[in-house]
Formats: C-alpha cells, sequence, structure tokens
C-alpha cells in the first residue's frame, strides 16, 4: 500500500515538473509574441511614416521642413494620429551632418503643445551609441530603458534616400499590456511554485512518516517473532519438564536408594561383626559341653541325665543363636509396607543387636522410656536412624581412651503430638565449626575407610520424608544431643 | 567625471544635477539663489543653496519666470528650467528641462563668458 502511494506521488510529482515545465516555456513564448508583435507594429507604422515624410519632403527633409511651417504642421498631426498610452513619444530627429554630436528635432507628435519640442530644438538622447549606429547601419534599432517610467522601449527607424540616412523616426512605447501579462503569469508561475514545493514537502513529511511507520511495523513484527520463538522455547520447555521432573525425581530416588543400600551394606558388615561376637559365647558353651560329653564317653562316664541336661543346654544355646539370626534378620529385611510398632520394643531390637558390642566399648547405656509410643511406619528405617547415631557416638568413643564413663542416654518422650527420641553421649562432641556440615552428604571427620559420610544426610532425609519429622543437633559440654522428631499422624 | 545618465539615476537628480553644476561653474559653495516656484519646491530641501527673498541678494536666478524683479536683478546670471526661456532670456547661460522624458543641459558659451564664468571640461560637450 505504501509503495503504491509513493510510486502515485513520485509520478505526480515528475507530472507537476512537466507541467510547469510546459507552462514556463509557453509564458516565454506568449511574452515574446506580444513583444515581437509591438515590434512588427511599430515597424510598419514607422514605414509607413518614413514613406510619407520622403513623400512630401522631395529635396532635404531638414530644408523643406524648416521652409514649410505647414507641411509640418501637416506631418506633426500625422505623427499624433498615431500616439496611444502605449505609443507615447512619436517624433523626428536627424542630425545636421554626420560628425555632429547632437541631434535636432524635425518633427514632433505631441498632442500637448507644453510637452511638444520646437522645430531644429537641440536633443540630446540619452544612450547616443545606438542613434549613431543607426546612421551607420542604416538599419532600425530598438533598445529597452531600465530608468524611465512611461517608457520601456524606444524604437528607431532611419529615413532612407540616396542611400544616406537623412533622419530617424523615434517612436517610444511602454510594455504596459505585456508587463500585466507578464505579472499574472509571473503571479500564476509563483502560485505553481509553492504548490509545487507544499506537494514536495507534504510527500516528504508523509515519506518519512511511512518510513517510521514502516520502521516501528518491523520492529514490532521483530518482536513478535521473538515472543514466538521465546513462546515456543517455553512450551517444548513446558513440555519436557514433567518428564525431566520425573527423571530428576527417579534419579534422586534411585540416588537415595543407592545411598540407603550403601548404607545398609556397611551396617551388615557391621552386624555380621556383631553376630560374631553373639554367636562367639554359645559356640563356645556347645564347643565346651560337646567335649565334655565326648570326654565323659570316651570315659564311660556318660550319664543319662547328664547327657540330658547338656543335650538341652545345646539347643537351648542354639536356639538363642537362631534367635539372634532371626534379629538379625529382621532388621536387614526391608519393611515393605508401613506396619504398627513401639517405639521401646524397637530400641529393645536395637539394644539386643549393639548391647555386647557397647559392653566390649565400655559403654554404659541408659533407656528412659517416658511414654509408650506406637507409630505406624516403617520400622526398619527408624532403627537404620538410631543405629547409625548410636554406631557414630560408639566411634567417637573409641577416640576417647581416657574417658571412663562412657555414658548414651536414650529417652523416649513426647512433645506437641509429637514423638521424640533423644540421644545424648558424653563422646566430646563435635567441633563447632562443622556443626553446620554434618548433615552435608559425604562429609566425615572418620579416617579415610572408616566412614562413608552419608549416614547423618541419609538418616535427615529418612526423617524428613518418611516420618515428616526432623533431625535436630544440640551440641553439650562434652557431648552431643541428636533429636528425633516423629510425626505420630501421617 | 560628470554625466547625465549618473545624475539621471539617483532618486533627487534634479536636486543633485543643480547642486554639482551650478558650484562647478561659480566655484563656490553656498550660493545665494533667487527662485521661481517651480524651482523652489526642488531646491528648498538644498544644503548647499540659500534661497534669498529679495533677487537683489542673489549671485543667481533659477528658473523661469520672475515676475517681481528689480532692475538690478535683470543682469543677473540666469539658470533656466525651460528650453524656451534658455532661448529667449539672453543672461540664461544655462538650462536644465525635460524632454521626451529624458533630462536635458544646455549651456551657452558666450553668457558665460561675459559672466566671466568657467565651465567645467566635463560640461563643454553641452555647450554651444
Amino acid at each position: 500500500m505504501t509503495k503504491i502511494f509513493n510510486l502515485i506521488a513520485v509520478f505526480l510529482i515528475f507530472i507537476l515538473f512537466g507541467v510547469y515545465t510546459f507552462f514556463k516555456e509557453t509564458r516565454n513564448e506568449v511574452i515574446d509574441t506580444i513583444h515581437n508583435n509591438q515590434i512588427t507594429y511599430v515597424k510598419e507604422v514607422s514605414k509607413n511614416l518614413s514613406d510619407e515624410i520622403l513623400f512630401y519632403c522631395k529635396d532635404d527633409i531638414y530644408n523643406d521642413l524648416k521652409n514649410d511651417s505647414k507641411l509640418r504642421a501637416i506631418l506633426n498631426f500625422h505623427l499624433q494620429s498615431f500616439i496611444t498610452s502605449q505609443y507615447k513619444y512619436i517624433y523626428v530627429i536627424d542630425k545636421e551632418s554626420e560628425k555632429s554630436q547632437d541631434f535636432r528635432f524635425l518633427l514632433d507628435g505631441a498632442k500637448k503643445i507644453k510637452e511638444r519640442s520646437f522645430f531644429n530644438e537641440d536633443y540630446t538622447p540619452l544612450v547616443m551609441d545606438m542613434y549613431n549606429k543607426v546612421y551607420k547601419t542604416k538599419k532600425e534599432q530598438y533598445f529597452k530603458h531600465k530608468n524611465m517610467k512611461s517608457v520601456s522601449i524606444t524604437h528607431l527607424y532611419p529615413i532612407v534616400k540616396d542611400d544616406k540616412v537623412k533622419a530617424i523616426i523615434v517612436i517610444d512605447f511602454s510594455l504596459k499590456e505585456q508587463e500585466i501579462i507578464n505579472r499574472s503569469l509571473e503571479h500564476f508561475n509563483n502560485v505553481f511554485i509553492t504548490i509545487l514545493a507544499l506537494f514536495i514537502i507534504v510527500f516528504i513529511i508523509i515519506l518519512w512518516f511511512s518510513y517510521m511507520d514502516k520502521k516501528r511495523e518491523e520492529e514490532k513484527k521483530k518482536i513478535y517473532n521473538e515472543l514466538l520463538e521465546t513462546s515456543e522455547e517455553l512450551k517444548n520447555l513446558n513440555d519436557t519438564l514433567e518428564v525431566k521432573i520425573a527423571q530428576e525425581v527417579e534419579k534422586n530416588h534411585q540416588k537415595d536408594q543407592a545411598m540407603l543400600q550403601y548404607t545398609k551394606q556397611a551396617q551388615m558388615g557391621e552386624m555380621i561383626s556383631m553376630i560374631a561376637h553373639q554367636w562367639r559365647q554359645p559356640l563356645n558353651a556347645i564347643s565346651a559341653t560337646s567335649i565334655n560329653l565326648s570326654l565323659l564317653d570316651s570315659m564311660q562316664m556318660l550319664e543319662g541325665d547328664k547327657l540330658q541336661i547338656d543335650s538341652n543346654f545345646i539347643q537351648h544355646q542354639c536356639q538363642k543363636m537362631s534367635e539372634t539370626i532371626d534379629t538379625f534378620m529382621n532388621f536387614v529385611k526391608p519393611t515393605k509396607e508401613a506396619t504398627e510398632f513401639s517405639l521401646s520394643n524397637s530400641i529393645d531390637s536395637i539394644m539386643l543387636i549393639l548391647g555386647t558390642q557397647f559392653q566390649i566399648h565400655g559403654i554404659e547405656i541408659n533407656i528412659d522410656k517416658k511414654k509408650e509410643i506406637n507409630l505406624i511406619a516403617y520400622k526398619d528405617l527408624l532403627e537404620q536412624v538410631v543405629i547409625n547415631i548410636l554406631t557414630n557416638a560408639r566411634d567417637a568413643f573409641e577416640e576417647q581412651e581416657n574417658n571412663d564413663n562412657k555414658l548414651i542416654s536414650i529417652t523416649i518422650d513426647e512433645e506437641d503430638d509429637k514423638a521424640i527420641i533423644f540421644i545424648e553421649d558424653n563422646a566430646g562432641g563435635i567441633p563447632e565449626h562443622i556443626q553446620d556440615k554434618i548433615f552435608n552428604p559425604y562429609f566425615t571427620t572418620k579416617e579415610q575407610g572408616k566412614g562413608t559420610g552419608i549416614g547423618l544426610y541419609m538418616s535427615l532425609d529418612i526423617i524428613q520424608k518418611s516420618f515428616h519429622g526432623n533431625l535436630e543437633f544440640y551440641p553439650t559440654k562434652n557431648g552431643s544431643i541428636f533429636k528425633i522428631i516423629l510425626a505420630k499422624k501421617f | 567625471m560628470f554625466t547625465i545618465t549618473s545624475v539621471f539615476s539617483s532618486a533627487n537628480y534634479e536636486l543633485n544635477l543643480y547642486e554639482k553644476v551650478i558650484p562647478a561653474i561659480f566655484k563656490q559653495n553656498n550660493l545665494k539663489i533667487y527662485v521661481d516656484e517651480d524651482a523652489k519646491e526642488i531646491l528648498k530641501y538644498s544644503k548647499i543653496f540659500t534661497i534669498v527673498e529679495n533677487c537683489d541678494n542673489a549671485l543667481l536666478l533659477i528658473g523661469d519666470s520672475f515676475p517681481n524683479m528689480t532692475k538690478g536683478c535683470l543682469k543677473k546670471p540666469v539658470f533656466s528650467s525651460s528650453y524656451e526661456s534658455f532661448m529667449i532670456n539672453k543672461n540664461s547661460f544655462g538650462a536644465f528641462y525635460w524632454r521626451k522624458s529624458r533630462p536635458q543641459i544646455k549651456f551657452k558659451s558666450k553668457v558665460i563668458h561675459r559672466y566671466n564664468l568657467t565651465l567645467p571640461k566635463s560640461l563643454k560637450r553641452f555647450s554651444k
């Protein structure tokens, strides 16, 4: 649309320029035609007058006119008949001789006596050269005046007789009509130029606006395209976001599972060591009993009662060992569903596993069950957390050889409808500068190969996700308190 | 150099012409002049000429018709403002007038000599 408009505007400007050029040429042509017509007319009048003067003045123009005042009057009257407002002065002048500087009046067509010159009156023309040129060339001349008010052009026509210029007919005429026409045309010309200039200015303004509009449209289009691209990117991102989130969640879950598994495996190692400790005593007892029975049998001293008692003892020890395995198996076997369990029983079963180990390390365990609390949750996960905190305490005590009062206090309580397990030790505590890092993954102060650095991180994760609770750490004077907060209903 | 066209093209050409020509002939400024009514209209703005009411106090007369003149005045030089006056008046040493819308300036060398005046070289071509 803009292009069509621009083309039309350019076309119109060319048309206007064409019209203007044509008008200018026509104007000049009109002025030239009027001018030429006037000159032709003046030339014809001059020729007729020349013929008439020569007709009346047979011998010498000056002498004939000097001697015949009636002839002067007749010819003056003839000159007068051609005078109009346009042809203001018509008169005849000559030179006494060709060498004379001044001219003299012979005839004058002036209507008013006051304006009429005298016969033989001296006359000094303004443009003397042109008058002399007529005498020399014997040809008519005309020239324009710049300073004279009523006279625009002076036409000089030679009266030639015997191949000599005898006198000059002077006709002064104005270009009033031509000037009026010229002025009107000039006015029209100015109006035309003004319209053309205005048209060009308007065109330039419209062109500028058009350019700005186009620029704005381009910017708008660019922004729109960018918006579309961004929108498309957002849409794609949105489409893939759910998948990505699901993938990340799955990854995290797998990572958590792997870490859990890793922790469990680490704990399994410990448990095997614990089973070995648990089994050592009954195995020794069974071994000793069986050696005793074998010895008595070889000495023929084995009595029926003794066999029965020792057999029962061996069975009892085996039963105990079997129970130990069951306890460990229950701990190791993952719980697939949340089940109702007693916190108190859970702590007891943990003590069955760890108790012997803590005894070996000289660590006293003090359990305070202030409330009997049942939870419906994943028992094994909670036990894993408690075991992790207790084994950390045990490891801390290992570094304190001079501590004769190694104590771990376990308190089961209730706060604001939440089950609380406090585990407090006096194993020296955690240095202040690392207290805020203990829940970070892979952070450990243990020797290489002993600690994984994920125990407390996993414990916090388990409590938060599986028990909707929290695991908090509080430093004490000689040790640490871990507060396990468990939601009773979730 | 004095030319008619140079004067002619100026705005107050008549006043300028009088102020250039007359002092050049009389070789003095601040001339006391006696003028007719037509010449008075032109020369009243002059800073060179002093127009006097009594022609006896004037050095020269400028114009064509002087109705109230004393005997002493009749002999004083006259600068005419028409061709007719220039030709008739024996005391007229020069004239300035218009013919066919063209300025005309004329001088009579005999009269100029009679009054012991000198025509500048640039004006000699206008004398008879």
